[in-house]
C-alpha cells in the first residue's frame, strides 16, 4: 500500500517536471540583455546602436556623434525570436537622402549583424539608419552625426 | 485700298452697335431741342473744336488753350444759360418722346376756335389778352393768376373776358386745347418806342413777348383791334385769315405738303449729320494712329481645385504689349487689363501654363500683341501634414577622449504642415546646430528647430526642443 502510494507520487512529480521542462522548451528565447527595442511580427530587435567598430559580435564604443577621422561607422543590430531565415535592411540616409541600402540575412533563433559605411569629407552632417523588413516597413531608426 | 480692307476686317458688330446707338441718342437730343436756342449754341461747339484743331496745327498755343477751355466749359455754360429751355423741354416732353416720335409743336391748338373767339371779342369791344406759350416756361416770368384747366371753347373765352367777371382783368394762358390759367399778371415792358395809344394791356403783352417765346394776342377794348406780339415784333392783324396763319405757324402745324417735306428733309439731314459725327469720332478713337503700349499686368489665378494651394509662380506680373489708337491707349485704366489663368487642369507639382489671348481681358478696341514671358510656371500642391522625427544637428569637434554615447530629444517627433510633394521627401526636422567644442560632460540644452519656408508646425506646437545628451570618457 505504502509502495503503491510512493509510486503514484513519483509519476505525478515526473509529469510535473516534464511539464515544467516543456514550458521552458516551448517558451520564446528571451534576449540576452532582457530589453526589446522593437517588435515586428515574431521578430524582436534587442540591440540597435551606431558604433565605432564591431568586435566578437559586440559593438565597440556606441555613440551618436562620430568624428570624420574615424573613417568608418557601423550600425550594429541584434534580433531574437527569429522563427525562420529572415531578411532585413539597413538603409543609410544622409540629410534624408538614401546613401546605401544593405541587406542582412537573419537565421533562427538569434542573430546579430552589422553594416558600415566608409566616411569621406563630404559625409559630415546628420545621418540616420532605418532598419526595415523586406517590404520596407520601418522597424527602428537610429540617428547620428558625422562631425569634424 | 489695302488700308480700307484692313479697316473693314477689324470692324466688329459691337462697333456698329456703338456708332448706331450714339448716333440715335444724338439725333433724339436734336429732335427734343430743335427750334430752341440750345441747338444753335451747341452747333457752335464743333466749330470751336475745328478752330482749336487748326490752332494746334498752326502752333498757336494760347489760342488752342483758350479753345480747349471754351469746349471744356461749354457743357456747364449751356446748362446754366439755357436752364429754362432745358427744363421746359423735359417738362413738356415725356420719357417716351426722348426715345421715339417726332414731337409736333402744339398741333392740337384749336386755331380756328381761337380766331373766331378773338374776332367775337373784338366785335363786342371786350378787351382781352391771350397768351400762347411755346417751349420756354413762363411760370417764372408771370405772376398771380387763377388755375383754370378748362377745355377751350368760344363761349369760355367770351365768358372769361366779359366785363364784370372777377377774372376778366388779366391774361389768359392757353396751352393746346386747354385754358390753363386766367387773370394772370404779365411783366410790363419798359420800351419807350411803343405807340402812345398802347395801354397797360398792350405794354404787358410786349413785356411777356420780350422775355419769352410765347405769342400774345391783344384785343383792344377801345378800338376793337387785334394785335399779335411775338419776340420784339408787334403785328396789327387786319383779318381773321392772317391771325389764323400766324397762330398755325406758331403752333408748328404742318399744313402743306411742302412743309412736311421740308421737315422730313431737315430730320434726315440731322440724322445724317449725327451719324457722320459719331462715326467720325469713333474712327478717330478706334482707328486713329496705331500706338503700342507695354503694361505690367498682375496675374490672377482662377478655378483652383479644392484643397489646392499655389506655392509659387515663376512671375507675378506679365509684360503685355498692346496696340490701339492713341486715344484708346491713353484711356486704359489698370483695372481694365487682366490676365486670368485657368488652374482647373492643374496637377500637384509644376504646371506650365501658357498666356493665351483668351486668358487676357482687354477694353474694347485694344488689341493684344504679345506677352513676356509667354508661359508661367506655377507650382500647385495640396496642403498635407506629416509626422516627422526630430534629429540633433551636431557640429564642431568633440574632445578626442569623449564620446557622446546617447541623446534624447523631447519631443522626438512632430506634426508638420506643408505641400504634399515637399512633405513626401521629408522624414526629419533638424535642430539648429549644437557645438561640440564646448561639451565636456553630460548635459541638457534647449534649441530651435530649423524648418523649410514652405513648412509650418501645428499652431500650439513650440519650435524649441529639449536635447539631453550623455557623455563619457573612452
Amino acid at each position: 500500500m505504502m509502495k503503491s502510494k510512493m509510486k503514484t507520487e513519483n509519476i505525478t512529480n515526473c509529469i510535473k517536471w516534464w511539464l515544467i521542462a516543456l514550458v521552458f522548451l516551448l517558451a520564446p528565447v528571451p534576449p540576452a540583455s532582457g530589453l526589446v527595442l522593437a517588435v515586428h511580427g515574431d521578430l524582436q530587435l534587442t540591440t540597435a546602436v551606431m558604433c565605432e567598430s564591431v568586435h566578437n559580435y559586440a559593438p565597440i564604443h556606441p555613440a551618436v556623434v562620430f568624428p570624420i577621422q574615424r573613417g568608418r561607422v557601423f550600425c550594429f543590430t541584434e534580433f531574437a525570436s527569429i522563427s525562420s531565415q529572415t531578411r532585413v535592411y539597413h538603409k543609410w540616409y544622409r540629410d534624408d537622402r538614401l546613401i546605401t541600402n544593405q541587406r542582412l540575412v537573419l537565421n533562427p533563433p538569434r542573430w546579430s549583424s552589422s553594416t558600415s559605411v566608409q566616411l569621406r569629407d563630404a559625409d559630415k552632417g546628420p545621418w540616420r539608419v532605418d532598419i526595415t523588413d523586406e517590404a520596407g516597413t520601418p522597424i527602428y531608426t537610429l540617428r547620428f552625426s558625422i562631425t569634424d | 485700298m489695302t488700308d480700307f480692307f484692313s479697316f473693314a476686317s477689324g470692324f466688329r458688330w459691337q462697333d456698329a452697335v456703338d456708332i448706331l446707338l450714339n448716333s440715335y441718342i444724338l439725333f433724339r437730343l436734336y429732335v427734343l431741342f430743335r427750334g430752341t436756342r440750345v441747338v444753335r449754341v451747341i452747333m457752335v461747339i464743333p466749330v470751336v473744336w475745328l478752330l482749336e484743331r487748326m490752332a494746334v496745327y498752326l502752333g498757336l498755343i494760347i489760342t488752342a488753350w483758350g479753345m480747349q477751355g471754351i469746349i471744356a466749359a461749354a457743357a456747364l455754360v449751356i446748362v446754366i444759360v439755357f436752364r429754362n429751355e432745358i427744363t421746359s423741354v423735359f417738362q413738356t416732353r415725356g420719357l417716351k418722346s426722348f426715345f421715339w416720335g417726332i414731337p409736333q409743336r402744339q398741333v392740337h391748338t384749336p386755331v380756328d376756335m381761337i380766331v373766331e373767339s378773338v374776332y367775337e371779342l373784338a366785335h363786342r369791344r371786350l378787351g382781352a389778352i391771350i397768351v400762347l406759350p411755346l417751349k420756354k416756361a413762363i411760370d417764372t416770368i408771370v405772376q398771380g393768376g387763377v388755375a383754370w384747366r378748362g377745355k377751350l371753347s368760344r363761349e369760355m373765352l367770351l365768358s372769361i373776358f366779359w366785363k364784370g367777371t372777377p377774372v376778366h382783368d388779366g391774361a389768359t394762358i392757353v396751352q393746346g386745347d386747354q385754358v390753363t390759367d386766367v387773370a394772370v399778371i404779365l411783366p410790363l415792358s419798359k420800351r419807350e418806342d411803343l405807340p402812345s395809344y398802347f395801354g397797360t394791356r398792350h405794354r404787358a403783352a410786349v413785356g411777356l413777348a420780350e422775355q419769352s417765346d410765347a405769342l400774345v394776342i391783344v384785343v383792344s377794348e377801345e378800338r376793337g383791334s387785334v394785335t399779335v406780339f411775338q419776340d420784339k415784333n408787334i403785328r396789327p392783324i387786319h383779318d381773321n385769315i392772317e391771325l389764323g396763319r400766324i397762330l398755325r405757324e406758331h403752333a408748328g402745324a404742318v399744313t402743306q405738303n411742302g412743309g412736311l417735306k421740308r421737315q422730313t428733309m431737315e430730320l434726315a439731314l440731322a440724322a445724317m449729320i449725327c451719324f457722320t459725327s459719331i462715326a467720325g469720332i469713333w474712327i478717330s478713337f478706334a482707328h486713329g494712329l496705331e500706338t503700342l503700349i507695354s503694361l505690367d499686368v498682375p496675374v490672377e489665378f482662377m478655378n483652383r481645385g479644392t484643397g489646392m494651394e499655389i506655392f509659387s509662380a515663376s512671375v507675378s506680373k506679365v509684360d503685355l504689349q498692346l496696340s490701339g489708337s492713341g486715344g484708346l491707349i491713353r484711356s486704359i485704366r489698370p483695372d481694365q487689363v487682366k490676365i486670368k489663368l485657368d488652374l482647373s487642369h492643374a496637377v500637384p507639382g509644376k504646371n506650365i501654363i501658357p498666356i493665351s489671348p483668351e486668358s487676357i481681358t482687354l477694353p474694347p478696341g485694344i488689341k493684344f500683341k504679345q506677352a513676356m514671358p509667354k508661359v508661367l510656371e506655377v507650382h500647385v500642391d495640396k496642403l498635407d501634414q506629416k509626422d516627422v522625427g526630430i534629429q540633433v544637428d551636431w557640429s564642431g569637434k568633440l574632445m578626442e577622449d569623449l564620446i557622446v554615447e546617447s541623446v534624447r530629444v523631447v519631443p522626438d517627433r512632430l506634426w508638420v504642415h506643408g505641400a504634399s510633394l515637399i512633405l513626401k521627401d521629408i522624414e526629419t526636422i533638424y535642430t539648429e546646430k549644437i557645438l561640440l567644442d564646448t561639451i565636456t560632460d553630460t548635459g541638457k540644452v534647449s534649441v530651435h528647430l530649423v524648418l523649410q519656408p514652405a513648412l509650418a508646425l501645428e499652431k500650439d506646437q513650440k519650435s524649441r526642443v529639449e536635447v539631453m545628451y550623455e557623455v563619457r570618457r573612452r
